[in-house]
C-alpha cells in the first residue's frame, strides 16, 4: 500500500498478506490428511468461506461473526466431504473435485448480487514494540489481526498434532487404522474432526481472502489457491512449519509479479501470472526428488477408505 | 455347455444395468436436490427444467445444439476414460483441450490460406495432438519418475493454459483489425472442419464416435487393454505379471491428452474460425463428470456426452430467456457427481451380492462350501 | 535364562493379579454356510498358559475373536468369574480386562513405542509431556521385565521385539484376560521359547493367558492345560504333561495321512544348474531388505527349501529368483539364460512364482479367467494361417482363455467353479488354489514357491506339497521358502537357511539337523 517504501519491503510485506490464506488452507489440509482422508475440495471451500464473509459483512458490519460464519460454513462442507468418504466410502479425488464443481456454481449463482457491494473494511494494527524491529519489523508485524492469528495457527497445529491425546489418534489413524481401531481409537470420529477443522480454516483463508486481500467478492476470487494448497501439503510433508515456508514461497510469488507489473515490467502479465502455478509444481517435484532417500513421510493411509471389520 | 454361456450373459447383463440403474438414479437425485435449491433461491424448478429439456431435445434445432455441444464433452471424456483405465486421473483435459486448441491455431495462421483443406485440417489435427500429449506428458513424466501426484499437477496446469491463451491472444496472436476484442484473426476457410448442411453439426462429432468405437474394441478385446485393465486395478499384480506398467502409464497420459486436444481442434475449426478467451467454459470438467458417470465406459460415454451435452446447450439458451445464471450448470453437475459418488460403493457391493446369489442359484454342482461375502477372513 | 526367569517371575509376583476363571459355554457360530464353531464348551484354567490348538480352520480364530468381541455368538454363552459377560465390541472386551495380541500385529509402525502403548488409552490426559509419559511407560516396562526401546519408531525393532511391546501394551491396560492369536508364526524357534516364557509366567502370576496355536511343540513345552478343536467342535481338554506329541496330533488331524506320503528321496542330480547365484547382492529400499552375496544353484527335478522368517531377505530372494528385483552385485547365470538375452525376461520366461502376498499375484476385481490368463497373454492356441497369427497377437481369443481358465479351474478344483466372477469372490483357501494351478500349469522348468501353504488347512496343504513333489519329479525344479522348518524337512531334498539377507547354512536330506538349522534362522552360528 505504502507507495514510499522500497520495493523489496513492499513486496515482502506483500508475501504475508498473499500468503496468508493459502497458509491456512495448507495447515488446515495438514491436518486433515494427516488423518488419511484427502480433502481436494479445498477450492471450493475456499470460495464458500470467501463468499460467506462478504455476505455476513455486508449484512451486519461484523468482522468478527463474518469470520465465524466463514469457519463455520467450511466445518459444514468438511463435514458432507467426511459423509460421502468415510459413510460412503467414495473415491476422495473425485469427492473432492465435485464438491469444487457444486460449490463454485453456488457461489457464482448467488456471488452475482454482491460482486462490487461494500463491505466492512479490515485495519492493519502496528503491533507497538515489535514493529519497531529493524527489516522484518515493518513486514511482519504491521498487518492486520488474521494475520497474527496465523502466526498462532501454525505452533498451535504443530502442538495439537504432536502433544496430544488427539494428535496421537490422529498419527495413528493416517498411519495404520486398524491397528488405531484395535487400540480402541474411534477412526471414523477421528477423520471427521480432522476434516471438519481442515476445512474450517480453509474458509477462514476464504474469508481473507475477500475480507482483506480482495476487499470485496470476485467471481473465482481464489483461482486455483485451493489446489495450491494441496500441492503444498506435498511439499510441507505434513508438517506445518514447512507450510509455511511454502505457502510463503508461493506468497512471494505472486506478490513479486504484482509489484513488477506495477512497477511497468515489460513481461505480459499473463506469463507472469503463470510464475505462481510453475512454481508450485517445481516445488512437488524437488521435495520428491529429496523426499525419495529419507523415508517415506505419506501418512500410509492417506485416501483409502477404511472398512471397518465386523 | 450352452447354458453355462446363457448363464454368464446374464449375470454381464445384470452388472450393466445395475451401473445404468446407478448413474440414471444420481442424475434424478442430483434433479431433484438443485430443483429443492432452485425452489429455496426463488426460481421455478420446474419451467427451468422444462426449458432445458426444450432447448436441448425439443426439435431438430435442438438437437444439433445438443450435438454440437457434445463433441467437446465426447473428446475430453474419451481422455479422461482412457486414463482412468490404467488407474490415473486425469482431471487436465481442460487443459488440454487448451493446448490443442494453441497447436491448431498456429497452423491455422502459419500455413498460407491456399492451402487445400485436408491437408490443412490433418495437420491441425495432429499438432493439436501433440500438443495436448506435450501438456499431458508433464504430469505423467512427473507421477512416473517422481511419483508426483498427477491430479494436482493437472489441475494446476489448466490455470496455466488459460494464461498461455490469454497470452496470445493478447500478445503475439492479436488479432490487429479489432484491437480491443481479445482474440486471434479469423481462420481461413480451409481451416473450418466439414459441417452437416444446414446445421452447425461438424465433421468432429464423428470423429469423437469413431474414436469411442475404437477405444471400445481396443479396451476390451485386444491385450493391450487387458494389460491397461489389470495395471489399473492392481499395479502390483501388474508387475508380478511383468507388464511394462510404466510405459503404459506414460502412454494412457499421452494418449489421453492427445484425444481431449482434438476437443480444442474442433471448436476452434468449426465453431470458433479463431482462438478467442473463454473458448472452453468447462467442457473439461463436464468430461470428467460424464466419464465417470459412464463408468468409463467408451461406448456409454457417447451415450453420456449427448445427455450432458444437451443440459450445456440447454442452460446456455436460457442463460437470455430466463436469466439463469450459467453457474446452474455447475450446481446441477457438482449434484449428480456427489450422488453419483456416494452411491458408488453400495453399488458395487449390491452387484457383488447379487451375482454371487446368482452364481450360487446358478450351478448346483459343488457350491456347498461356498461362504458368505465377508467371511474370507475365517480361515484359520 | 533360568535367572533372568527367576528374577521376572519374582517381579510379576509383585504384580500379581487376583485370579479369574473363564469358561465357554455351548458357543456356536456359522458364518453363511460354514459353521466356524459348533457348540464348543470348555473350560480356561488359570495357573499356566491354557493353549487352545487345531488345524486351520478348526475355529480357533473365530472363538478368539468372539471372546474379544469382535463377533457375536449366535448360541451359548462365556462366563467370566462366574458371571455371563456380553460383548458387544472390544470396547467392552477392554473394560472387562480381556486383552488380545494379534496374528496380524496392532502397531503403528512409524510411531514410537511408548506412543504405541499409550495409544487409545484412556487414562491418558488430553495435553500430554512426551518425556514423562515415556519414564512412565518404560519404568514400567522394567517392573515385569521387558527390555525394549520405546523411543524409536516401532519400525525399527524387529518382530519379536514387536510381539513383546503388545504383549506389554495389555500388561499397561492392566489386561486380566491376554489372548494371544498365533503370536509365535513368525519368529525363529529361539524367540519363540523366549516370549512364550514371558507369557508363562505371566500365567503364573494369577492372569489367564490363551495361546492359540497349531504347533504342538510348543504347546507340550509351554503350556499347562490344552484344548483341541477341530471342525468347529472342541474334542477334548488335556493336561500337557500328560500328552504326547503324537497323540496330540491325531486329536487335531482327522484325515488319512497315508494317501499323501511324502515321496522318496531322490539321488543329487548331476546336471548343470538352471539358475545360478554367484555372489549377487541387493540393494535395501524402503520397502525390501537387503541381500548380501548369495551364491546359489538349482537344478532340474530338485526340491530345495529356503528356511527363513519375516525379515530374513527371503521374500527378496524369491523375487529375485522370479525375475522381479534387479541385483545390484554379482551374477545370475544358468541353462535357462541364454547368452546376449535380457536377464530378467529369461526368467519371467522360465520362472513361475507363487507370491507369499496373495495381493500381489492377482486383480481381485477382474474375473477369474482374466486372473487365470495373466501371465498367458502371449500364449496362442495353434494355427497355420498368417491372418490368424496376425490377428491374435493383437486381439485375445476369448474361447482360448476361457478354456485356459477352465482347465485350471476343474485341476484344482475351485470354488466356485465359475470363470466369470470377480476373483474377490474366492475364499483365500480358494484364491490361493487359482494362483498355484495357474502357476503350475505355466510348465516352466523353476517353480519358486513362497509360503504357498499359509493359512489351509491340512488337507489343502498336503495337497500342495504333493503337487510341488509331483512336479520335481517331471523334472522341473522347485524352491520351497517357507518359515516353518517342519514343513521343510518333509518335503525337501536340500534345505538352506537363511537371516539377515544371507545364506548361512545348508543341508541335505538324510543329513536334515533341526536344531542347527533352527540356530542358523535365529542367526545364531
Amino acid at each position: 500500500m505504502n507507495d514510499s517504501l522500497p520495493f523489496w519491503v513492499a513486496v515482502a510485506a506483500g508475501m504475508i498478506r498473499c500468503a496468508t490464506p493459502v497458509l491456512l488452507a495448507t495447515v488446515g489440509e495438514c491436518i486433515t490428511e494427516r488423518s488419511g482422508v484427502l480433502n481436494l475440495g479445498l477450492e471450493g471451500t475456499m470460495l464458500a468461506g470467501a463468499l460467506s464473509a462478504v455476505v455476513v459483512s455486508y449484512y451486519t458490519h461484523s468482522v468478527v461473526l463474518a469470520i465465524a460464519i466463514a469457519m463455520l460454513v467450511g466445518a459444514i462442507i468438511g463435514l458432507l466431504h467426511a459423509c460421502i468418504c468415510i459413510k460412503f466410502q467414495a473415491n476422495q479425488v473425485a469427492s473432492g473435485i465435485a464438491m469444487t464443481i457444486l460449490l463454485s456454481g453456488i457461489t457464482a449463482f448467488f456471488g452475482a448480487d454482491f460482486v462490487g457491494k461494500p463491505i466492512q473494511s479490515v485495519v492493519a494494527i502496528k503491533l507497538p514494540f515489535l514493529c519497531d524491529i529493524p527489516l522484518i519489523g515493518p513486514i511482519l508485524f504491521n498487518q492486520d489481526p488474521l494475520v497474527y492469528l496465523c502466526y498462532l495457527i501454525v505452533p498451535l497445529t504443530y502442538w495439537l498434532i504432536n502433544h496430544t491425546r488427539f494428535g496421537l489418534s490422529l498419527r495413528a489413524v493416517g498411519e495404520e487404522p486398524r491397528a488405531a481401531a484395535a487400540a480402541g481409537i474411534q477412526v471414523r470420529r477421528v477423520r471427521y474432526i480432522s476434516t471438519m477443522l481442515g476445512a474450517a480454516l480453509a474458509a477462514l483463508g476464504g474469508a481473507y481472502l475477500s475480507l482483506v486481500y480482495a476487499q470485496g467478492w470476485i467471481e473465482n476470487i481464489t483461482a486455483g489457491r485451493g489446489w495450491v494448497a494441496v500441492g503444498l501439503v506435498v511439499f510441507a510433508a505434513w508438517n506445518p512449519w514447512r507450510a509455511l515456508i511454502g505457502a510463503y514461497l508461493f506468497g512471494l510469488a505472486v506478490s513479486l509479479q504484482l509489484r513488477l507489473q506495477a512497477a511497468g515490467c515489460e513481461v505480459s502479465p499473463y506469463l507472469l501470472g503463470m510464475l505462481p502455478y510453475l512454481l508450485v509444481i517445481s516445488v512437488m517435484a524437488g521435495s520428491s526428488i529429496i523426499g525419495r532417500k529419507k523415508a517415506e513421510s505419506v501418512p500410509t493411509a492417506l485416501g483409502v477408505s477404511y472398512a471397518e471389520q465386523a | 455347455m450352452y447354458g453355462r454361456q446363457v448363464v454368464k450373459s446374464i449375470r454381464a447383463t445384470q452388472r450393466a444395468l445395475i451401473s445404468i440403474a446407478g448413474s440414471l438414479v444420481s442424475i434424478l437425485c442430483g434433479l431433484i436436490a438443485v430443483g429443492l435449491f432452485l425452489v429455496v433461491a426463488g426460481r421455478d424448478p420446474i419451467r427451468i427444467y422444462s426449458g432445458i429439456f426444450t432447448s436441448a431435445f425439443g426439435d431438430g434445432f435442438a438437437l444439433s445444439e445438443t450435438l454440437v455441444a457434445a463433441t467437446p464433452v465426447m473428446f475430453c471424456a474419451l481422455g479422461v476414460a482412457v486414463a482412468a483405465r490404467v488407474g490415473l486421473m486425469n482431471i487436465g483435459v481442460e487443459g488440454q483441450l487448451l493446448a490443442g486448441a494453441v497447436g491448431s491455431t498456429f497452423i491455422a495462421l502459419t500455413l498460407p490460406a491456399t492451402m487445400p483443406p485436408w491437408v490443412m485440417l490433418s495437420l491441425m489435427a495432429v499438432t493439436a495432438c501433440v500438443c495436448g500429449a506435450i501438456w499431458s506428458a508433464i504430469p505423467a513424466l512427473l507421477k512416473v519418475r517422481l511419483n508426483v501426484n498427477e491430479t494436482i499437477v493437472s489441475l494446476l496446469l489448466n490455470y496455466v493454459a488459460v494464461l498461455v491463451v490469454e497470452f496470445l491472444i493478447h500478445g503475439p496472436w492479436q488479432d490487429p483489425t479489432t484491437s480491443s476484442w481479445p482474440q486471434t484473426q479469423a481462420f481461413p476457410a480451409s481451416a473450418e472442419l466439414l459441417h452437416l448442411p444446414g446445421s452447425r453439426i461438424h465433421l468432429g462429432f464423428f470423429i469423437a464416435v469413431v474414436i469411442g468405437l475404437v477405444l471400445s474394441l481396443v479396451l476390451t478385446r485386444t491385450k493391450v487393454g487387458f494389460r491397461a485393465n489389470v495395471i489399473g486395478q492392481n499395479p502390483e499384480a501388474a508387475k508380478y505379471a511383468h507388464y511394462r506398467v510404466n510405459r503404459y502409464l506414460i502412454i494412457a497420459l499421452l494418449v489421453s491428452g492427445a484425444v481431449a486436444a482434438l476437443a480444442g481442434f474442433s471448436q476452434v475449426s468449426a465453431i470458433e474460425g479463431r482462438l478467442r478467451s473463454g473458448l472452453s467454459p468447462g467442457y473439461g470438467y463436464t468430461g470428467f463428470l460424464v466419464a465417470w458417470l459412464a463408468r468409463q465406459n467408451p461406448l456409454a460415454i457417447i451415450v453420456t456426452a449427448v445427455l450432458l451435452g444437451g443440459f450445456l446447450s440447454g442452460a446456455d439458451s436460457l442463460q437470455l430467456s430466463e436469466k439463469l445464471p450459467f453457474a446452474t450448470v455447475n450446481i446441477l453437475q457438482g449434484a449428480i457427481f456427489l450422488f453419483l459418488l456416494a452411491s458408488e460403493t453400495s453399488l458395487k457391493n449390491l452387484a457383488f451380492k447379487l451375482q454371487l446369489r446368482m452364481a450360487t442359484n446358478a450351478e448346483p454342482d459343488g457350491l456347498a462350501l461356498l461362504p458368505a461375502a465377508g467371511a474370507s477372513e475365517v480361515n484359520s | 535364562m533360568s535367572v533372568e526367569s527367576a528374577t521376572r517371575a519374582k517381579t510379576i509376583e509383585a504384580g500379581s493379579v487376583q485370579a479369574c476363571s473363564l469358561s465357554f459355554r455351548s458357543v456356536s457360530k456359522r458364518f453363511g454356510q460354514i459353521l466356524a464353531n459348533d457348540s464348543v464348551s470348555f473350560d480356561v484354567i488359570g495357573g499356566g498358559i491354557h493353549a487352545i490348538v487345531g488345524e486351520n480352520g478348526a475355529g480357533k480364530s473365530t472363538l478368539s475373536k468372539i471372546l474379544y468381541g469382535y463377533y457375536k455368538s449366535d448360541a451359548g454363552s462365556i462366563n467370566l468369574d462366574g458371571h455371563q459377560i456380553v460383548l458387544n465390541s472390544p470396547f467392552d472386551a477392554r473394560k472387562l480386562g480381556i486383552g488380545m495380541v494379534h496374528q496380524q500385529l496392532a502397531l503403528v509402525s512409524s510411531l514410537s513405542g511408548f506412543e504405541n502403548v499409550v495409544l487409545g488409552d484412556p487414562k491418558l490426559s488430553f495435553a500430554f509431556s512426551k518425556t514423562k509419559i515415556e519414564k512412565q511407560v518404560q519404568s514400567k516396562a522394567r517392573e515385569f521385565g521387558f527390555k525394549l526401546d520405546l523411543s524409536c519408531p516401532v519400525s525399527h525393532l524387529g518382530i519379536a521385539d514387536r510381539q513383546k511391546l503388545e504383549m506389554f501394551k495389555l500388561i499397561w491396560r492392566d489386561a486380566r484376560v491376554l489372548i494371544l492369536d498365533e503370536p509365535t508364526s513368525q519368529l525363529t524357534p529361539f524367540e519363540a521359547e523366549e516370549l512364550l516364557s514371558i507369557a508363562r509366567d505371566l500365567a503364573e502370576s494369577g492372569r489367564i493367558v490363551i495361546l492359540i496355536t497349531h504347533h504342538i511343540n510348543e504347546v507340550i513345552n509351554f503350556a499347562r492345560h490344552i484344548t483341541v478343536l477341530r471342525q468347529g467342535r472342541s474334542i477334548s481338554t488335556v493336561e500337557a504333561s500328560s500328552v504326547t506329541s503324537d497323540a496330540l496330533a491325531r486329536l487335531m488331524i482327522d484325515i488319512d495321512m497315508d494317501s499323501f506320503l511324502p515321496i522318496e528321496g531322490r539321488a543329487q542330480s548331476i546336471a548343470e544348474p538352471l539358475i545360478n547365484l554367484k555372489s549377487v547382492s541387493t540393494k535395501a529400499t524402503a520397502t525390501s531388505h537387503p541381500l548380501h552375496d548369495i551364491s546359489f544353484g538349482v537344478r532340474p527335478a530338485e526340491i530345495v527349501g529356503v528356511a527363513g522368517i519375516s525379515g530374513s531377505g527371503q521374500l527378496e530372494f524369491g523375487r529375485l529368483l522370479a525375475g522381479l528385483l534387479e541385483p545390484s552385485a554379482g551374477g545370475i547365470s544358468g541353462s535357462i539364460i541364454n547368452q546376449g538375452s535380457e536377464i530378467s525376461r529369461a526368467l519371467a520366461l522360465s520362472v513361475c512364482y507363487i507370491p507369499s502376498e496373495q495381493n500381489h499375484a492377482c486383480a481381485p476385481a477382474l474375473s477369474v479367467a482374466a486372473n487365470c490368463f495373466l501371465k498367458s497373454i502371449d500364449s496362442l492356441p495353434v494355427h497355420t494361417s498368417t491372418l490368424w497369427k496376425l490377428l491374435n497377437s493383437v486381439f485375445i481369443n476369448s474361447a482360448h482363455m476361457e478354456r485356459h481358465a477352465r482347465a485350471i479351474i476343474d485341476a484344482f478344483s475351485i470354488t466356485p467353479n465359475l470363470s466369470d466372477v470377480p476373483a474377490a469372490a474366492l475364499s483365500g483357501g480358494n484364491l490361493q488354489r487359482l494362483i498355484i494351478g495357474r502357476e503350475l500349469s505355466t510348465k516352466t522348468s523353476v517353480i519358486v514357491a513362497d509360503n504357498p501353504c499359509a493359512g489351509l488347512d491340512a488337507a489343502m496343504s498336503m495337497r500342495i506339497r504333493y503337487e510341488l513333489r509331483k512336479a520335481a519329479l517331471e523334472g522341473r525344479a522347485v524352491i520351497l521358502i517357507s518359515p516353518d522348518l517342519e514343513e521343510l524337512l518333509t518335503t525337501c531334498d536340500r534345505i538352506v537357511a537363511m537371516f539377515n539377507g544371507r545364506i548361512c547354512g545348508e543341508q541335505i536330506a538324510g543329513q536334515f539337523d533341526y536344531q542347527s538349522l533352527a540356530a542358523c534362522m535365529g542367526g545364531k552360528s
